[in-house]
């Protein structure tokens, strides 16, 4: 898609096809360039053009639906299915239907180059909705390349933050989960850490971020273990983990992972607390009994919150599904309605403005979003949301809200 | 010492699944020479099987896996009818074979995925006792483990050295030419193998349902650790798997007491590249039953 | 009780090859009948071809009266037909005592299995002595008595056997031969041997067959072959 410059005499008349630009006089050269400075600070000045509206608002997301840790991709697509019907039922964004097209990654960065691709061939697709690490950073170059848009709801890693400019972030990140989640063991007056994580990008960027606020905070980390994510065999990692009597165990991985860390870790006999950055049903079943207890930071998303919009998705998402919606239903419910709040805006200056450019200037123009958090998300200058991190228990398998995470 | 112990007791632990895995594989491979990919997938059928029973139909824990066992023997059996056996009465060469195994492999895992999706099934009543020896915690599933093997040993040997069908079974996998002229029905004989190897596979299965759960893909590991078991201890000889088995399992537990754990996948395949440098036809080829 | 073997137009390859190009052939019962010729005249594959371990291109087989054509090796030796494969064909990692019950597979009668044990092991008493040894460990020539031994274990009215005395020493092969005399004479079987050995095998046959290139270029008295100018013209 390529921008547009107009020059300044162009008027919006009554839905004519513009006049032809004249060649421009010296006076008015003049009077261009004094203004040109203005342009470029106030944004460009579409709102003279009328808005060039597509067909229909194609918003792509890639998601791991045949991944093992898939359980995450289902509540991800159904999130995003209940969010474009209900932008569609109330008239669409300013009377255009909106569109997901969602690809499988597979959990595969390669399988998600080539659905990126697919995407760009098929639909020329303007923005997109990531997960997963490892395929995030396979595929936001491309994104980067062809100025695609690209909200990321379920990574982590802090690898993606930071050099990719089109790449925005509403899950809170590793070096803020981890940071969050260690409150706790430091309110506890604890100073021996043990870790086990995954060897995956997410892991290791949780190992990076944990180690380097621990050891700020004066901790020692007492072992580091390591596993692949579809690991069915960690008993050498779990038993060695034991062996060093450490304060606490944490768990830097993601479902299905942290439940069979935590059944063997009962079942080889520690006692210690469990702290993780995750918990979902998959989890919980694995774990079984041995989840009680386990602690765990994460986007605080509240359904009983006093605002109505969360209140609202949380209700309608209960009766569709028929369960309560967790961090990944909101995140991913929440980017649909935040990449159509960006296109909304960008309509209104004028012009060719549904590309992933213009989407990306209108958040960077105006960075707060309404979030189904409850109020207003704000993204920083490097692309992530901030959002409030939560501490949660697990009792009787369910996660139980403690506190808001105080992360210096 | 402590974590050496326990480490110890894991790898038995562990070592028992394997040389199930082994002997099942073994058995197929030694009489049949079909490298059977789709070990796998059936390994996976036999805990969904297992898990349907106990958890839809809310059946008996002993009797759920009973039902495993069973469903993947049949599952197996029918793999070997229905598409190994044709390829093989065309006369297509063992290559053909192979990547027909590997085709199969991947149809029914999908299959398996999009059945029971990917998530993981888990029986959520069960949980197993565990016994304190000392510094050492032992899980019933590991005692469990190793008592299966201990009694699926015993059975196999007894079967193949005094049944009709055993001794057409040794026979197949000595001397396939021979075995037809004596007038044994190679087609049926088959069959029984692949009814019994994946029986056995099914055992490590329903270990594996109640100490993990199941995922559609869960088969995908095991056929190389069964590979690897099956390779080290000598194809087709019982104590080879089990020896095999045991040794798969303390290295990889033992090992990783100084090695980085990041290095676990690599364990298996570093000792098979070793045991065929040393001794390429196993450890136990030639001493077969 | 005939155990006459009757092979009419038997075509007989492996893919689009022809090795046996429409043979006849008559056998009849408590003959001795050997089929000479070179390396891949097609004596094996007649062989196989007459007991069911390859498909026939065309043709036919009849024993006893009935038509066997394509019938598989089970369903042949039920009939009464056993095969000595080419090359000491054992179950190498077996007892002899294995491989011989394994020999007697079409026989559920374990009275009749000893019986018939008890017979092998007063044909070539060695594998008495040896009845625990794996077959593998035995020497070429105990492999190729073991393999006869287990053949005779189905009882059978028609023996056939490809090459009995390849890689055997003279000496051997002189035992082999008059063993098989034996089971002639004293059992009444009849035997249909493919051989190398020029010489024993016309010694021990009744009648010869020649086989040249898949068709049979000879059939009749072993006494005539036996003059050398002739042999020479038929290679």
């Amino acid at each position: 898609m390529t921008t547009n410059t107009l020059p300044l005499q162009h008027a919006v008349t009554d839905g004519a096809p513009p006049a032809p630009a004249k060649a421009p006089s010296r006076r008015s050269v003049a009077s261009m360039l004094a203004l040109a400075p203005a342009m470029a600070f106030a944004g460009r000045a579409y709102a003279a053009e009328p808005p060039k509206d597509p067909p229909v608002f194609r918003i792509g997301a890639l998601l791991g639906l045949t991944d093992k840790g898939n359980w995450n991709a289902l509540v991800m697509q159904r999130a995003i299915q209940m969010a474009v019907e209900e932008i569609n039922a109330a008239g669409g964004v300013e009377g255009i239907k909106v569109e997901a097209a969602i690809e499988d990654h597979q959990g595969v960065p390669r399988v998600g180059v080539d659905a990126m691709q697919r995407l760009r061939a098929r639909y020329d697709i303007q923005a997109v909705l990531l997960s997963y690490s490892a395929v995030g950073l396979a595929v936001a170059p491309i994104g980067e390349e062809h100025k695609i848009f690209m909200l990321d709801g379920g990574s982590v890693t802090d690898a993606l933050v930071g050099p990719f400019k089109y790449l925005y972030h509403n899950r809170s990140v590793a070096s803020v989960v981890a940071r969050a989640v260690l409150t706790v063991p430091k309110q506890m007056g604890f100073k021996k850490m043990a870790q086990m994580a995954a060897v995956t990008d997410d892991g290791q960027s949780l190992i990076r971020a944990a180690e380097a606020d621990w050891k700020a905070y004066g901790g020692e980390i007492t072992a580091t273990e390591q596993a692949m994510s579809n690991a069915s065999n960690i008993d050498t990692q779990m038993a060695k983990l034991r062996n060093t009597n450490a304060d606490f165990l944490a768990v830097w991985q993601f479902s299905p992972g942290p439940g069979l860390v935590m059944k063997r870790a009962r079942e080889f006999g520690m006692k210690q607390p469990i702290i993780g950055v995750e918990y979902t049903a998959d989890i919980g079943k694995v774990a079984g009994p041995h989840s009680e207890g386990y602690i765990f930071a994460s986007d605080y998303f509240n359904p009983n919150a006093s605002d109505p919009w969360p209140q609202r998705f949380a209700a309608e998402y209960r009766k569709r599904f028929n369960d309560n919606p967790e961090v990944y239903a909101a995140n991913y419910y929440e980017g649909i309605h935040v990449i159509c709040e960006a296109i909304k805006r960008s309509r209104a200056q004028g012009g060719d403005y549904f590309t992933g450019e213009r989407i990306r200037a209108a958040l960077l123009a105006n960075p707060k979003v309404p979030s189904v958090y409850g109020g207003d998300m704000t993204f920083k200058p490097d692309g992530t949301g901030l959002k409030r991190v939560g501490i949660f228990k697990v009792t009787n398998g369910e996660a139980k809200f403690q506190n808001f995470a105080e992360i210096n | 010492m402590d974590l050496f112990a326990q480490l110890l007791v894991n790898g038995l632990g562990n070592g028992s699944r394997y040389a199930l895995l082994g002997l099942g594989f073994g058995l197929i491979f030694g009489t049949t020479r079909i490298v059977h990919f789709a070990y796998g997938p059936i390994y996976a059928v036999a805990a969904y099987a297992a898990w349907l029973a106990a958890s839809a139909a809310g059946l008996p824990l002993a009797i759920s896996a009973a039902i495993g066992v069973a469903g993947a023997a049949l599952a197996g059996a029918a793999v070997y009818g229905l598409a190994y056996r044709p390829f093989e009465a065309r006369g297509m060469s063992s290559h053909s074979v192979l990547i027909l195994s590997l085709a199969l492999s991947i149809v029914l895992d999908s299959l398996l995925t999009l059945a029971f999706t990917p998530s993981v099934q888990t029986i959520p009543e069960f949980t197993a006792p565990i016994f304190i020896l000392g510094p050492v915690y032992v899980t019933a599933l590991q005692l469990g483990q190793i008592a299966a093997v201990v009694a699926v040993a015993a059975i196999l040997t007894l079967f193949l050295r005094r049944t009709r069908y055993g001794q057409a079974i040794l026979a197949l996998g000595d001397n396939r030419d021979m075995a037809r002229i004596v007038g044994i029905d190679t087609d049926r004989i088959s069959l029984v193998v692949f009814a019994i190897g994946s029986a056995v596979s099914a055992i490590a299965a329903v270990f594996t349902l109640l100490n993990e759960g199941a995922t559609p893909t869960m088969g995908f590991n095991p056929v190389f650790i069964a590979f690897v078991v099956a390779v080290v201890g000598g194809l087709g000889s019982i104590p080879g798997a089990i020896a095999g088995g045991y040794l798969v399992g303390l290295v990889e537990s033992l090992g990783l007491w100084k090695i980085p754990t990041e290095w676990q996948n690599s364990i298996a395949f570093v000792l098979l590249f070793l045991v065929m440098l040393v001794r390429p036809q196993g450890l136990f080829s030639g001493l077969k039953r | 009780m005939s155990a006459r073997l009757v092979i009419e137009g038997l075509n007989a390859g492996y893919g689009k090859k022809t090795v046996v190009n429409g043979v006849d052939l008559v056998v009849e019962p408590g003959e001795i009948v050997t089929v000479l010729g070179h390396n891949g005249a097609g004596k094996t594959t007649l062989l196989r071809g007459i007991f069911g371990l390859i498909r026939l291109k065309s043709g036919k087989v009849g024993f006893d009266g009935r038509d066997i054509t394509g019938r598989s090796p089970s369903d042949n030796i039920l009939d009464g037909v056993a095969l000595v494969p080419q090359g000491h064909g054992i179950f190498r990692s077996l007892t002899v005592q294995q491989n011989l019950e394994l020999g007697g597979f079409s026989v559920t009668d374990k009275a009749v299995i000893a019986e018939r044990i008890a017979r092998v092991f007063g044909l070539f008493p060695i594998l008495e002595e040896r009845h625990r040894q794996i077959g593998g460990t035995l020497s070429g020539g105990q492999q190729q008595m073991l393999a006869i031994g287990m053949a005779l274990m189905s009882g059978p009215r028609l023996l056939i056997l490809d090459e009995p005395s390849i890689g055997l020493a003279p000496l051997l092969v002189e035992r082999v031969m008059d063993s098989i005399r034996e089971i002639n004479a004293e059992l009444g079987t009849t035997i249909l041997l493919v051989e190398q050995n020029l010489k024993q095998g016309l010694a021990v046959a009744n009648r010869a067959i020649v086989l040249n290139r898949g068709t049979k270029l000879y059939d009749g008295s072993p006494a005539e072959l036996a003059d050398e100018g002739r042999l020479i013209a038929m290679f």
